[in-house]
């Protein structure tokens, strides 16, 4: 009889090469991932770069202090928590209602075409959208000049504070609800149409079918998506905001991941960018969980 | 009751066809006006289709070069992290679909803790310097090769594969690398379509990343070109006059044609830089929807 040990020996040997072919897997995310994870320590330093990880003094909870201080603070907060809800309302229900749209119109042909164009968006480039954006809504673009076939003056969208949220959330929903409707339309499919045939015998009409069959056959997957996505509310992605804001628009565009570049890569004040970082991921994590604790009290399954 | 329907399918034909038109009409400007004659374009705007054709701006654009490094650029990007991402996902999901592999669990968590923290961009941005990335086609590659959600669609895709195939090779005399290589490969060729398409969208779209890690003029994938031209206006009337098509720019200005070009110019690289997706959209757009698809099942 083998020992442990030899055992051990002998499912190494055989096996080796299993652990040998995730090596460049655990290498990337230990470096890739783990690595800057164990690099939030600088948001507690006074990190510089010559000094590193484990030579930068230690400020303990210091830059936070700075940061509810900073006089941009309440604005960063409002502008994160207001762009992001807003998107929310507005960028959440429109892949349902398309969804629902394409699976109630039964002229199949016309159908799939129009699915294909609405994933189209998806695939191009966040910049080329926001360049698209601009000259469309340029002083050369087309709404311009219709405003002026109605007489009214030429309005310059992108410097004027008011036009941002509007600006933001509509192209959000151009480019993504196509996309976001394939999710639905899987949970759709899937529906047995048994249960459409039932109540059409039992004289059911559409919209009471839509309302007492669709609706609650998919309900699991649009509280999945909803706790996603109310869960990633306070994180509103850099790039966007990044390309359509201009010093003009700050004062409603200015959110916390804009403001941690411009802190940290370009101003090099990587501690305090860090803090401002961390403190917005803290916020969201906080977001997800009581998200997902919500959809628990109401009876619905969880994410987390 | 049957007249009542059709009347409602029609509404919804009517709602989706606007829908369908409004999200191609802004795709369509944006051709129609790279499309038009510098000098009208000065003056008018393109509603439907331009008042005068031409295709000066091209002419221009061919001759940018600056456009064609950040092309190629961008060319090698995505095709070096979808090369990489494919190996580094679909060798880690591999062994987790193997009974007798020890270890699965911390495997497992150790790829899916980084889903919900992460170091944000100030530590990556620090690595990346301390590695001496910065600057290289290294910190275009590297930084996104793994993927838990890649790794988790290989996953669930390998283990449809019957283990009997991969015993009786064994039996035979193969090694697990072999049976990798030989039998799981070439019986996953569609999710590894898949994953790579996702790739080189995600990379030739990625804007972050180069925006972060590369300064260096000559190294600007395409993304980069076109918020400078696009977006930020830097490349403004001197440096076009500076550029390869200065002599060319200066003829249509001396027209009159100066606005115009500039517009058509901006108009005419976008068309240029989303063709190649375009192009092949129709053909992959199925095996995107059966990746999200698959995505969802929760692996």
């Amino acid at each position: 009889m083998s020992s442990k040990k030899t055992q051990v020996k002998t499912y190494l040997k055989n096996h080796l090469i299993l652990y040998l072919m995730m090596v460049p897997g655990v290498v990337a995310l230990v470096l890739f991932c783990y690595v800057p994870m164990y690099g939030i320590v600088i948001a507690f330093q006074d990190f510089n770069v010559f000094e590193g990880y484990f030579g930068s003094p230690w400020v303990g909870l210091g830059h936070f202090r700075t940061l509810f201080s900073d006089p941009y603070f309440f604005r960063l907060m409002k502008n994160t928590f207001l762009l992001g809800t807003l998107s929310f309302l507005f960028s959440f229900p429109a892949p349902l209602i398309l969804a629902l749209i394409i699976n109630e119109c039964r002229l199949n042909k016309f159908k799939s075409v129009v699915q294909s164009i609405s994933y189209l968006p998806h695939f191009i480039p966040m910049v080329v959208m926001v360049g698209i954006m601009i000259e469309l809504f340029g002083s050369y673009g087309v709404v311009n000049s219709v405003l002026n076939c109605f007489g009214i003056e030429s309005i310059s969208f992108f410097s004027k504070v008011q036009w941002f949220r509007p600006l933001y959330i509509g192209s959000a929903i151009w480019k993504g609800a196509g996309w976001g409707s394939i999710i639905y339309m899987g949970a759709l499919t899937a529906i047995d149409t048994a249960l459409y045939e039932a109540a059409e015998i039992d004289g059911a009409s559409r919209w009471d079918r839509l309302v007492h069959i669709t609706l609650p056959s998919i309900k699991p997957t649009v509280v999945t998506l909803f706790i996603l996505d109310i869960g990633g509310v306070m994180k509103v992605g850099f790039e966007k905001v990044f390309l359509m804001y201009s010093p003009a628009t700050y004062e409603v565009a200015d959110v916390l991941s804009t403001y941690v570049y411009r802190q940290g890569i370009v101003a090099a004040n990587f501690s305090y960018s860090s803090a401002v970082d961390l403190f917005n991921n803290v916020i969201s994590v906080c977001f997800v969980l009581a998200a997902n604790w919500i959809a628990k009290k109401l009876g619905e399954e969880g994410i987390v | 009751m049957s007249k009542k329907i059709k009347i409602a399918d029609w509404i919804l034909a009517g709602v989706l066809m606007g829908i369908g038109l409004a999200t191609l009409y802004p795709l369509w400007w944006v051709l129609m006006t790279s499309l038009s004659d510098p000098v009208w374009l000065s003056t008018h705007t393109v509603g439907l289709i331009p008042g005068k054709f031409s295709i000066d701006s091209y002419k221009f654009i061919l001759s940018e070069s600056k456009l064609w490094v950040s092309y190629l650029n961008s060319i090698i990007y995505a095709a070096g992290s979808t090369v990489v991402t494919l190996f580094v996902c679909s060798l880690y999901a591999y062994p987790l679909t193997l009974d007798q592999f020890k270890g699965k669990k911390f495997f497992n968590t150790l790829m899916l803790i980084p889903m919900f923290f992460s170091g944000g961009i100030i530590p990556a941005y620090l690595l990346i310097t301390n590695l001496k990335m910065l600057d290289t086609v290294w910190a275009m590659i590297l930084p996104g090769a793994f993927s838990t959600y890649y790794v988790i669609l290989f996953r669930t895709n390998m283990r449809g594969i019957p283990q009997e195939l991969r015993e009786s090779a064994i039996v035979d005399g193969a090694s697990e690398f072999r049976v990798y290589w030989n039998i799981i490969i070439p019986l996953s060729k569609v999710i590894f379509l898949i994953i790579a398409l996702y790739c080189i969208v995600g990379s030739w779209n990625s804007f972050t990343p180069p925006l972060l890690y590369l300064s260096d003029e000559t190294k600007m994938p395409l993304s980069i070109y076109l918020r400078d031209l696009i977006v930020t206006n830097s490349t403004d009337t001197t440096e076009l006059t500076m550029s390869g098509g200065s002599a060319y720019y200066q003829t249509i200005a001396s027209q009159g044609g100066g606005i115009g070009m500039r517009i058509a110019i901006k108009m005419g690289t976008i068309i240029v830089s989303v063709v190649p997706i375009m192009m092949i959209y129709p053909f992959i757009q199925k095996y995107f929807v059966k990746g999200v698809m698959l995505g969802s099942v929760k692996g």
